[in-house]
């Protein structure tokens, strides 16, 4: 099935070297993926409404969603996609360098299907690329969208 | 005596003056009235008993005595006290030792003797009294409890004596036998006792009254005591005395009934004489001997005739009766004209000395003869001794006359001139009197006398020796053929009286014991009081310099205080609360509800919540108020519902002005929500260019590792490590932030647990160096399991990291139990530290060693004094440089019950 159709992937992400080392690492993966990148939280939804240009963008299959954006927050962008019907199975990991308990806890309350820490070294940082895809696109079975 | 009049006491010298001369005056009319002998003033009633002089001399130096007193002139009143004081006791002395010492009629000689029993003397109730009277004086201007129980047993004794006067019982004023009390002086002595009240009254004002009930009852009752003492002893004596004089009566019965048949047998002879011309004398022993008298009548000696003969006519006389009796002789010859000759007695034997006799020869016999010739009665002699009895005991003739013709002549003259003679029986007192037999002849003895008084000489009979004194004696007369005789009767030893003695001592020594029982107990219990109202007094200064200290305190605290009463009106406040309102308005806030004067729903809020006080009893709420001066302060403010001593409720309010504790709240919640953001900075913001540039150093080296020369490789490896030293002093920052700002979780558990956790994450260096670790036994604490365990990590990877490389890491934790906490070691035997470095050790960033030496934040042991900080705790370290280090750190016990930690003791062994 991987073959037919590739993973539609959208980062929400302002760290420019974040993404560039993201999709770096998912260069290298094993199934087929198009990585779209939001660059604050309000973009994000707009891509994930397809509003205005983003018309013909495809729902994506997972969103890498960090919480300190500019504009809307992480956290915001998370609680307007459980909110809406079309959204809310869409697997949201959230990925970010704060090891706060609060966002911990304040995400998962609001349904975060994982919350995962940015490691420091880029060796890390792409064993945690490939734990995703292992897990996300390959052990889980996700939900049909349209 | 309690609670005299105040005017009284204002007008006693008045008073005192008064009674002092009227004492006076009573002393020096009574004396006056023994000098001229007027009986009214001694006696007022015939009846009555008599002032004694010396009485009336006690009263006369009583009144002086007062009189001295009341001028303060104490040496006199001693001296006059100690004269009366010896007046009345003397005289007390001389009745209880029955004593005479000559003072009863020392100054005057006593004429009148009505119910006195020693002339003279002063009753004894009066002599007591006077020992009292005296005593008063001589104890002067002593403040003395006895004062007061001197003047009431004075005030008992005289009012009883004129309470006796009034009922018209005389053992009341008069005990026993002894001399009565008069009334008069019954009256002085009221007076005396009275004045002597008044100036005790006076002169111990400050003086505790109660202090002198006990010996004021004491006396009261000991007077009782002795009143109805007396009253038994003479009721019991009176009876036991009327008992004695009805046995006594039989003695009397039995002798006349045998004098009767005496008599008779004496008129049975002379009517022998009657019925025939002549007797001839062994007729007359016929006779006699037919009288059986020694069985009959045991008393007689014998019963004769004797012959009336003038002495012309005397030899006729004799030659005529030798023919009958041959011996016949005339014997005493006496001078008197005429003669009175026994001529014959039966039995003749018993009598012989008697035939012959002139009885005329002695004048008691011949006083008798002539009396029974004048009176033609039975006539009896006075006490003679009989010529025929030998032992000379006391006897006696009965003589029964006989005339011419045989009959008795009308007229004295006659009966001289018709006498022929007389019929006799002598007797002797001993057989007469020994053989009457009464009933009670055991019980008592007698006497009996010729003649109307008791005389040795005219002893006839004594059954017993009189004794001088015997408990009861009885005196009676008897007439016997003319002749008084007195009978004395006495008690012997076998004499029993009816009625003991024993109730009235008994009634005198429970008397005595229960008003010694009665002034303990009235003592005690009124000690005990005074000790009460002692505590009282202490007490009540006590609670009043409490009571200036409270509102002291209301005055000066600063929290507001109100009282409201059910009508929500505010009826105290204290100037904290008053200072809220406007000055003009302060003076109208107390009786009203204040409401009106703040906002609508404010006003409301009160008023639900002092209901809620009234009804639930306390309320603690925290309030925002604006006042009427503009203020707007934030009140805790506690309302507790008490009710006054007449039940009355109200609440009390209690306001604590929180406004700027508030404000500080707020402030430091402030303050720990920026530090939070800070450490969410730290933990973001920081870290993500931190990771940007290691991550893409890293990136460098891998995919351009073969375009960079060595130079540039050992740069990157600078960034490199820099980068990862920045990022774990952030990581330590954030966590020591946090040990702050965090709430956490405490929770009990056993520290072998957290020590085993710690030692698992460092599992890689432990084995990596080979230390040896022995942990002890551990006990339950109460505190945060993970921050427990994080310190421990701390510790032993502290020692891990500065061991000494020359030896084997060796880390020993113990953990002992003190009074209140558990004190945890961590020994090790690593490089130590300096000693003047100790104090520094725990300082945040504060390294000791150079960063390539040792590496690290220097917030590690910042981080473990936190953390033992926040456990409530203390962190210390003693070390040897060296030789090794020691860390120890206390944490409390959590407050729990003996049973559970002995539980918890012994779950920490099987751990």
């Amino acid at each position: 099935m991987s073959q037919a159709k590739p993973i539609e992937i959208l980062l929400v992400e302002d760290n420019k070297g974040d993404i560039f080392l993201t999709k770096k690492a998912f260069e290298k993966a094993k199934i087929l993926n198009n990585i779209h990148v939001a660059m604050d939280g309000e973009q994000a939804l707009t891509m994930l409404k397809k509003e205005g240009e983003y018309e013909d963008l495809p729902t994506p299959d997972i969103v890498l969603l960090d919480i300190n954006l500019p504009k809307k927050s992480g956290v915001e962008v998370l609680e307007d996609m459980k909110k809406q019907e079309r959204l809310k199975r869409i697997p949201v990991v959230i990925l970010t360098s704060s090891q706060a308990e609060r966002d911990i806890v304040k995400t998962y309350d609001l349904h975060a299907n994982s919350y995962i820490v940015k490691p420091i070294s880029l060796e890390n940082f792409k064993d945690v690329v490939s734990a995703i895809e292992d897990f996300w696109f390959s052990v889980v079975v996700l939900p049909k969208v349209d | 005596m309690y609670g005299l009049p105040q005017i009284m006491l204002e007008k006693t010298t008045t008073y005192c003056f008064l009674c002092g001369s009227l004492l006076l005056a009573l002393g020096a009319v009574v004396m006056s009235g023994w000098h001229v002998n007027s009986q009214t003033l001694i006696q007022i009633h015939p009846t009555f008993a008599p002032m004694q002089y010396n009485t009336a001399l006690g009263f006369l130096l009583s009144g002086a005595a007062i009189l001295c007193l009341i001028k303060n002139f104490y040496r006199a009143t001693q001296t006059l006290g100690l004269i009366i004081g010896f007046l009345g006791f003397a005289t007390v002395l001389e009745y209880m030792f029955h004593l005479d010492m000559g003072i009863d009629q020392l100054f005057m000689d006593q004429s009148i003797m009505t119910r006195t029993s020693h002339p003279g003397r002063m009753a004894p109730n009066t002599a007591l009294c006077f020992s009292l009277t005296g005593l008063f004086f001589i104890l002067g201007r002593d403040k003395n409890k006895l004062g007061i129980g001197l003047s009431v047993a004075i005030l008992v004794f005289s009012t009883m004596a004129l309470a006796g006067y009034m009922l018209q019982n005389d053992s009341i004023y008069g005990w026993g036998n002894l001399t009565r009390m008069a009334i008069h002086t019954s009256l002085g002595f009221i007076t005396i006792g009275f004045c002597l009240s008044l100036i005790f009254a006076q002169r111990n004002k400050n003086l505790n009254w109660q202090r002198s009930l006990p010996i004021s009852v004491a006396f009261v009752t000991l007077a009782i005591t002795i009143f109805a003492w007396q009253t038994v002893r003479d009721t019991t004596n009176a009876k036991n005395q009327a008992y004695f004089q009805e046995i006594t009566a039989d003695t009397k019965q039995n002798l006349q009934t045998v004098y009767k048949a005496y008599e008779q047998s004496l008129w049975g002879g002379l009517g022998l004489f009657y019925a025939s011309k002549s007797v001839e004398p062994y007729e007359w022993g016929k006779f006699v001997g037919a009288l059986q008298i020694e069985d009959k009548l045991p008393g007689i000696n014998g019963i004769g005739y004797i012959d009336y003969v003038q002495e012309s006519q005397l030899e006729q006389y004799l030659e005529e009766t030798r023919q009958d009796i041959p011996a016949f002789k005339n014997k005493p010859r006496t001078t008197f004209s005429d003669k009175f000759v026994i001529r014959y007695i039966e039995p003749f034997e018993k009598n012989i000395q008697a035939v012959g006799l002139d009885i005329g020869f002695e004048e008691n016999r011949r006083a008798a003869a002539e009396k029974a010739r004048d009176t033609g009665q039975p006539a009896l002699t006075r006490k003679i001794i009989l010529v025929q009895d030998q032992e000379k005991e006391p006897g006696f003739l009965l003589l029964l006359p006989r005339y011419e013709d045989n009959i008795t002549p009308t007229t004295i003259k006659e009966r001289r001139e018709k006498i022929v003679g007389w019929v006799y029986a002598p007797f002797i007192g001993k057989d007469l009197f020994g053989n009457l037999k009464g009933h009670d002849d055991n019980k008592l003895s007698y006497q009996v006398y010729d003649g109307e008084t008791i005389k040795q000489e005219n002893l006839i009979y004594a059954s017993n020796a009189r004794e001088e004194k015997a408990s009861f004696t009885h005196q009676d007369q008897i007439i016997v053929a003319g002749q008084k005789w007195t009978i004395n009767w006495q008690n012997s030893q076998t004499f029993e009286p009816p009625i003991k003695q024993n109730t009235a001592y008994f009634i005198l020594l429970l008397g005595t014991l229960f008003s010694m029982f009665l002034f303990y107990v009235l003592h005690r219990l009124i000690s005990t009081q005074e000790k009460i109202s002692e505590e009282v007094d202490i007490k009540t200064r006590e609670v009043k310099s409490s009571a200036a200290l409270l509102e002291l305190v209301y005055k000066t605290i600063p929290d507001l205080i109100f009282v409201k009463d059910t009508q929500f009106r505010i009826v105290s406040a204290n100037k904290a609360f008053l200072k809220l309102y406007p000055e003009k308005k302060r003076n109208t806030i107390i009786g009203t509800t204040t409401l009106e004067k703040h906002k609508k729903e404010e006003a409301e809020e009160f008023l639900k919540d002092d209901r809620k006080a009234f009804a639930e009893g306390k309320v603690t709420t925290e309030e925002t108020i604006t006042f009427p001066n503009g203020n707007i302060r934030t009140l805790l403010t506690q309302k507790i519902r008490f009710e006054d001593a007449k039940g009355e409720k109200f609440i009390l309010g209690v306001a604590n002005d929180i406004t700027d504790r508030k404000q500080s709240e707020l402030e430091l919640m402030r303050s720990n929500s920026e530090l939070e953001r800070f450490a969410y900075i730290a933990s973001h913001d920081l870290q993500e260019p931190l990771r940007m540039i290691s991550n893409f150093t890293d990136l460098l080296n891998v995919e351009y590792a073969k375009d960079l020369d060595e130079t540039a490789s050992q740069y990157m490896s600078f960034i490199m490590d820099a980068a990862s030293r920045m990022q774990a002093l952030i990581a330590d920052i954030l966590e020591y932030s946090r040990l702050e700002s965090e709430e956490i979780g405490w929770t009990e558990f056993n520290a072998m647990n957290s020590i085993v956790v710690a030692l698992k994450n460092l599992k890689g260096p432990i084995d990596e160096t080979e230390a040896k670790i022995s942990v002890g036994k551990m006990p339950t604490v109460y505190a945060n399991p993970i921050r427990f365990s994080r310190l421990m990590q701390n510790l032993i990877g502290n020692a891990i990291k500065y061991r000494d490389a020359e030896r084997t890491l060796e880390i020993d934790i113990s953990c002992e139990e003190r009074d209140n906490e558990w004190l945890f070691k961590v020994k090790d035997n690593a490089i130590g530290i300096e000693e003047k470095y100790l104090d520094q050790i725990f300082v945040i960033f504060k390294r000791l060693h150079n960063k390539d030496e040792y590496g690290g934040t220097g917030i590690g042991l910042a981080i473990c004094k936190k953390i033992i900080e926040s456990f409530g705790g203390k962190l210390s370290v003693t070390s040897q440089h060296g030789v090794g280090s020691e860390f120890s750190f206390s944490i409390p016990k959590k407050v729990i019950d003996a049973s559970t930690e002995s539980k918890t003791n012994e779950s920490s062994q099987t751990n």
